[in-house]
């Protein structure tokens, strides 16, 4: 939580400077950006290969856990593509492109802005940031309703850290595995889809 | 698509074959916050600096709030099915 809300004001920081016409015109997007982008999913790559949980879950590998990082996919889409038929200004593929950053809002948005366009990355921002706040606080109503597996889908990739905590209390200790798994692979997951779904745009 | 790919996949490399040096990892997610503060600056440089996103800031929430909504429903639906068939029998036991 504080460190979303570090992000959000380094972000707000940049709108309030970028609004006022505050600074040199390099910074507004460019090549630039791209690079620090590589060196960005370089650095996350090398978290991923040496992470000690990631490689111990590989090890533990059970057929049923693959299933619910599948639900989450194939839920968030159809969702998404339903609703896509009564957003005029966006295509399919483009919310499909905000909704494959499954929380990871920080990343997705980066992404999105790279290869899209700003406006697309300030709705991946916001969606996301709201996919981890909504779970935050329904994820004790979602099992009533849904199941214990219903928090650890609706929090997306951060069912391995943000919401990890809400889900143990809420759907019980033996889903933490379960959560860890799936937050881990979409984790990894993410920026590959967000990047393959423009691509097609 | 595919230079961001080989990129991470390059960092996973890398990250595999230097998993002992603890000193290196232990600075990684520090590098990695900080690279996201600057980016996520830079993403709002990009917004403040454009006058339409700006003006439709509210209209651009709306939207986000309808994908998230529908992008939860959907996985709650699908994670309910999967629950009801396969995880609550092993609950039960």
């Amino acid at each position: 939580m504080k460190n979303s809300l570090i992000i959000l004001s380094f972000f707000s920081l940049g709108i309030l400077l970028g609004y006022n016409n505050l600074l040199p015109a390099f910074l507004h997007a460019g090549s630039s950006t791209k690079y620090a982008l590589y060196f960005l999913m370089f650095i996350v790559g090398i978290s991923i290969g040496a992470d000690k949980n990631s490689i111990s879950i590989i090890k533990n590998f059970d057929f049923r856990l693959l299933l619910v990082p599948i639900a989450t996919l194939i839920g968030t889409f159809s969702g998404v593509a339903v609703i896509s038929l009564f957003l005029r200004d966006y295509s399919i593929l483009e919310a499909m492109a905000v909704g494959s950053g499954f929380g990871y809002y920080s990343l997705s948005s980066i992404i999105i802005t790279e290869i899209h366009s700003a406006e697309l990355g300030v709705i991946a921002l916001l969606s996301n940031i709201m996919r981890e706040v909504i779970t935050l606080l329904l994820a004790p109503v979602m099992v009533l309703i849904f199941g214990k597996l219903a928090p650890i889908s609706s929090a997306g990739a951060t069912s391995m850290d943000t919401c990890l905590p809400i889900i143990a209390s809420s759907s019980g200790k033996g889903y933490v595995l379960v959560a860890l798994f799936h937050g881990i692979l979409l984790t990894v997951v993410v920026p590959l889809l967000v990047s393959f779904i423009l691509s097609l745009n | 698509m595919w230079d961001i790919i080989i990129i991470m996949s390059l960092g996973v490399l890398v990250g595999y074959l230097i998993r002992e040096k603890r000193f290196i990892i232990s600075k990684v997610d520090r590098v990695i916050s900080i690279a996201i503060y600057l980016l996520l600056f830079i993403l709002g440089v990009a917004i403040g600096g454009d006058n339409q996103i700006v003006s439709n800031l509210s209209e651009l929430g709306a939207i986000a709030l309808l994908i998230t909504i529908s992008a939860i429903f959907g996985s709650l639906i699908f994670s309910w099915l999967l629950y009801k068939f396969i995880f609550s029998k092993s609950d039960e036991e």
